[in-house]
């Protein structure tokens, strides 16, 4: 057992919960679908990105703007385990990101 | 099965118009997606989005709304405190987990919820609508039972009782990255039948959860990430007649926040 304060819990917990994987989506890409997911918490995000994406074709794109970190760690994570391609993980500003992913 | 807290679909088939029952949609619900309240529920069904009806947003993260705010939104659909609330999700998941334990951790007494939700009512070809009923507003308030829930104190000072048992449920690798000391592991969803979408038998369940060591004459803490999964088990232990569970609401999103807390 390790007892550390919390500036001391690992890189790797801290990584695989609540810091977001910064990813650049590609410049040329336009989005089918965007979802607004401003103001909602986990799980919603990831299930309302989910059935979003039901209702889209395989291969369209959809961009999801969540304002919480938990969600845009969680999302893209939840979101590649479903199978589809994460493009990009983008803090958009203060307090958006811009989650985009390819349908499988 | 039937019982106090798990129903079937033949149950509240039966009960559909019986005056003192609530029925409460707790499904994921957004006027852009064709699903959820808005396209089709239960005949005298009342939605509760937990994103809006539980939560609010804060400085720091969601927290729960003022328990007086959400006695008065359950006033407003027709609920009162003797009323039997049934509750759904799509199958029996978090969602139901979680209202289920806002709602005992409320103290609401008779509170029970449909085994397969949303899946096993359509499966079963029983009556959906998309009206929505107008019940009349009636009081409500909250009797908040501190015995449903534990924080991070509650387990500093308790957890080495002896009878006093942490469980994790979130999944083995996130419990392997690091868990409250002496939790053990056992991940929410070993309970559902992905077939039914519903609990598994109760013996299976209660099997389960003895092999990692929670027996039902111990206090079980409950938690994961940010308290729903841990609800959804909390749920399940009740359903197996567990008399005295907790659930750590703040969860790991608060304990590895907190300065000085150990980990394992």
């Amino acid at each position: 057992m390790y007892h550390f304060p919390c500036y001391l819990i690992p890189d790797t917990y801290k990584m695989n919960r609540w810091n977001p994987t910064i990813i650049n989506a590609p410049s040329d890409i336009s989005a089918d679908e965007t979802f607004d997911l401003k103001g909602e918490i986990c799980p919603y995000t990831f299930v309302k990105s989910k059935l979003m994406l039901e209702m889209m074709e395989s291969g369209q794109i959809l961009q999801v703007i969540v304002d919480n970190d938990e969600s845009a760690t969680n999302v893209p994570k939840s979101l590649t385990n479903e199978g589809n391609t994460v493009l990009g993980t983008e803090k958009i500003n203060e307090t958006d990101w811009m989650i985009t992913v390819r349908k499988k | 099965m039937n019982s106090s807290v798990i129903v079937s679909v033949t149950w509240l088939q039966e009960h559909l118009n019986d005056p003192n029952v609530r029925i409460i949609d707790a499904r994921v619900s957004d006027p852009r997606l064709p699903m959820g309240y808005r396209a089709s529920h239960l005949p005298n069904a009342v939605p509760f989005d937990l994103n809006r009806d539980m939560y609010e947003m804060a400085p720091g993260g969601p927290r729960i709304r003022a328990f007086d705010a959400i006695a008065q939104t359950l006033g407003e659909r027709g609920i009162t405190n003797d009323s039997t609330l049934v509750l759904y999700d799509e199958g029996t998941g978090p969602l139901a987990g979680t209202t289920y334990w806002l709602l005992k951790y409320m103290g609401h007494d008779d509170v029970r919820v449909l085994n397969g939700g949303w899946h096993a009512w359509q499966l079963a070809g029983a009556p959906t609508t998309k009206e929505v009923p107008q019940f009349s507003p009636a009081p409500y308030t909250a009797r908040v039972d501190e015995n449903q829930h534990s924080t991070a104190e509650w387990i500093q000072e308790n957890s080495a009782r002896d009878d006093v048992v942490l469980l994790d449920t979130r999944t083995d690798s996130e419990y392997y990255m690091g868990h409250i000391p002496n939790a053990v592991n056992l991940s929410f969803d070993a309970a559902i039948d992905f077939q039914t979408q519903g609990l598994r038998d109760a013996q299976v369940l209660r099997q389960q959860f003895e092999t990692v060591g929670v027996m039902s004459d111990k206090e079980i803490v409950v938690y994961c990430g940010s308290g729903s999964r841990s609800a959804h088990s909390y749920l399940v232990l009740k359903s197996l007649g567990y008399s005295r569970v907790r659930n750590y609401k703040g969860s790991m999103m608060d304990w590895a926040h907190r300065r000085g807390l150990p980990l394992e």
